[in-house]
C-alpha cells in the first residue's frame, strides 16, 4: 500500500475543480507529472464527478403533484396578506388573551398609580403588539397570524430609575389554552420582582413582560416598529433547549435585543441591525437555516425582527 | 415567448400571494418536476426526495408574502428546495448521531460524522496503487455502484458532493448553503470523493 502522506490526495479534488491557489496547483502538477498513481486517482475522481452530474433523477412519482396539492390544502397556512381591517377581527381565544393582558395591565397601573409620582411626564410609549398564534398540528413548522392591538397611551408620570430585577425567567412554550394563565402569572409577578418606587409606563411594562428581555432595561427595539427581516427554520429535538440556545445567541447583544416565544413553535427575535451578523452567525452555528427571503446583511441602527420557526425533529 | 411566459407566471405568483390557491396549484404543476430533480440530486433517495418536494412547496406557500421578486420564482423555489434537502440531510445526520447503530464505525471522522464500515475501510486502505480505473466499468454498472456508495456516505459528505457535482455550486456557494468554512468544504469534499471512489472500486 502506498503511503498517502507522500501523495497530495487531499488536494486532487480541489485541483479537479480548479480551486487550488497557484502555488498549490503548481506543486500538484509537478507531482502528477511524476506519479502515475495520482494521475489515475485524478482520472477516477473526474469520472465519478461526471457520473454524479449525469445521473438522471428517476421518474417523478405520478401522484406526487396531487399529494403536494393535498398537503397544501391540509397544512398550508393562508398565503394572503391580512387586510388591514381584518386585523381587528380578533378570534375569541385571542380576545380572551388580550382582555386578560389589558385587564391585568390596568390593575397593575392602578396599583402603581397609588404610589408617589415623580415630577416629569413620560415620553410617548410605543403601542404594544400582542401576537396570537394560529393553532396548528404538531410536528410541523407552524405559521401564525398576528393580531396587533394598540394599547391606548395613558398619561402617566415618567418612571424613576428602576433597580435591576432578578434574571428574567426562561420563556416556555405554552399550549394556547394555557397561555392566558402564563401571562397572568408573569404579569402578577412583575411588581414583586421589580418593586419600583415609581410606576413604569404601562405599554412598556406589558411589552417587557411579554418579550422576556435579556437584561434589566427594556430593549430599545419593539416589535411594532421593527422591520421584518426574514424567517428561519430550525429543526430541534427540544424546544426548551432551543430557547436556551437562542438566549445565548442574543446574550452578547444584551440590552439591545430580545426574543419572544409566541407559543406557536415560533420565536420572534428583536435586535438592532448592527447586531445582526453576530446573531445570524450564532443561530446558523446552532443549526438554524435562513429561508431564501432572509436579508443578507442590513446595516445601521435600524430595528429588525426575524422569526425562527422551531420544528420538532422526527422521533426515532 | 419567454417574456410572455414569465409575465404569465408573475401573474400567477401575484394571485397566489393574494390567497388564490388555484393559482398556486398551477405553480406547483409547473415546477414540481424541476423541484423533484433538485431534491433527488441532493438526497438521492426516492422517499426522502418526495418529502423534500412537499416541504419545499409548503415552505414556498407560507413564505409567498415575503417573495420580493428579486429573483425569478423558479430560482427562489430551487433555493428553497436546496435548503430543505440540506435540512433533510442534516436531520438524517442527527438521527445517525443519536442512534449509535452497531453497524457504524465507533470512530468519528474529522467532520464529526460516522461512516459506514465498508466505506471507511475503503478510505483507510486508500492508496493510489490500489486504484483500478473506473473507466473500465460499464456505464450502467458504474451508476449502480455510485448510487449504492453514495447512500453509505455520511449525510454531511453527501451534501457537499451533491452540491458540487450535481448542482454545480462553487465552493463559496457550498460554504454558504451548508454553513461551513471554505476550508471545510475543500477537505470534506476531498474525503468524500476519495471514499466514494474507493467504495465504487471495491464493487460495493
Amino acid at each position: 500500500m502506498v503511503d498517502a502522506r507522500h501523495h497530495p490526495l487531499d488536494r486532487l479534488s480541489a485541483y479537479l475543480d480548479g480551486a487550488l491557489d497557484p502555488a498549490d496547483r503548481t506543486a500538484v502538477e509537478e507531482h502528477l507529472r511524476a506519479c502515475a498513481d495520482c494521475r489515475r486517482v485524478l482520472d477516477d475522481l473526474g469520472v465519478l464527478a461526471a457520473a454524479m452530474r449525469d445521473q438522471a433523477a428517476p421518474v417523478m412519482p405520478a401522484d406526487l403533484r396531487a399529494r403536494v396539492v393535498e398537503r397544501l390544502r391540509k397544512d398550508g397556512a393562508p398565503a394572503r396578506v391580512i387586510p388591514f381591517r381584518r386585523r381587528f377581527a380578533i378570534p375569541a381565544a385571542a380576545a380572551a388573551t388580550i382582555g386578560a393582558v389589558a385587564l391585568l395591565a390596568v390593575v397593575t397601573l392602578r396599583q402603581r398609580s397609588d404610589e408617589p409620582a415623580p415630577p416629569q411626564l413620560a415620553p410617548s410609549p410605543p403601542p404594544v403588539t400582542v401576537r396570537t398564534p394560529e393553532p396548528e398540528g404538531a410536528g410541523e413548522t407552524l405559521a401564525k397570524e398576528q393580531v396587533e392591538v394598540a394599547v391606548p397611551e395613558p398619561k402617566k408620570p415618567a418612571p424613576a430609575p428602576r433597580p435591576a430585577p432578578r434574571p428574567a425567567p426562561l420563556p416556555r412554550f405554552e399550549p394556547a389554552d394555557r397561555r392566558d394563565e402564563a401571562d397572568r402569572s408573569v404579569l402578577a409577578a412583575a411588581p414583586e420582582s421589580a418593586p419600583a418606587p415609581a410606576p413604569a409606563p404601562p405599554a412598556r411594562s406589558v411589552a417587557a413582560d411579554r418579550t422576556f428581555p435579556t437584561q434589566a432595561a427594556p430593549p430599545p427595539c419593539t416589535s411594532d416598529r421593527a422591520r421584518r427581516l426574514g424567517e428561519w427554520d430550525w429543526s430541534v429535538r427540544d424546544q426548551e433547549e432551543a430557547l436556551v440556545a437562542i438566549r445565548e445567541a442574543v446574550e452578547p447583544a444584551r440590552g439591545r435585543a430580545s426574543f419572544d416565544a409566541t407559543g406557536s413553535g415560533a420565536v420572534e427575535v428583536l435586535f438592532l441591525a448592527s447586531d445582526y451578523p453576530a446573531i445570524r452567525e450564532a443561530i446558523e452555528r446552532l443549526g438554524g437555516i435562513p429561508r431564501p427571503s432572509a436579508d443578507a446583511g442590513p446595516e445601521g441602527q435600524e430595528c429588525l425582527r426575524m422569526t425562527v420557526h422551531l420544528t420538532e425533529s422526527t422521533p426515532e | 415567448m419567454l417574456s410572455t411566459m414569465e409575465d404569465g407566471e408573475s401573474a400567477w405568483v401575484e394571485r397566489a400571494r393574494q390567497g388564490d390557491r388555484r393559482a398556486f396549484d398551477r405553480l406547483v404543476e409547473r415546477h414540481v418536476a424541476a423541484v423533484w430533480g433538485v431534491a433527488w440530486r441532493i438526497v438521492r433517495h426516492r422517499e426522502d426526495a418526495e418529502d423534500v418536494v412537499q416541504e419545499t412547496f409548503l415552505t414556498a406557500f407560507r413564505s409567498l408574502p415575503e417573495f420580493r421578486g428579486d429573483a425569478s420564482f423558479s430560482t427562489w423555489l430551487h433555493q428553497i428546495a436546496r435548503s430543505r434537502a440540506l435540512n433533510h440531510l442534516e436531520r438524517a445526520a442527527e438521527r445517525l448521531r443519536r442512534a449509535s447503530r452497531p453497524l457504524e464505525s465507533p470512530r468519528p471522522d474529522g467532520d464529526g460524522e460516522r461512516i459506514a464500515p465498508d466505506v471507511e475501510r475503503a478510505a483507510s486502505d486508500r492508496g493510489p496503487s490500489a486504484a483500478s480505473p473506473l473507466r473500465a466499468l460499464e456505464s450502467k454498472e458504474l451508476l449502480r455502484r455510485l448510487a449504492e456508495c453514495f447512500e453509505k456516505l455520511p449525510p454531511a459528505w453527501k451534501a457537499v458532493v451533491a452540491l458540487r457535482d450535481a448542482e454545480s455550486l462553487s465552493y463559496e456557494g457550498i460554504a454558504e448553503a451548508v454553513g461551513i468554512e471554505l476550508g471545510t468544504v475543500r477537505s470534506r469534499l476531498a474525503r468524500a470523493r476519495l471514499a466514494l471512489k474507493d467504495c465504487v472500486q471495491g464493487g460495493v
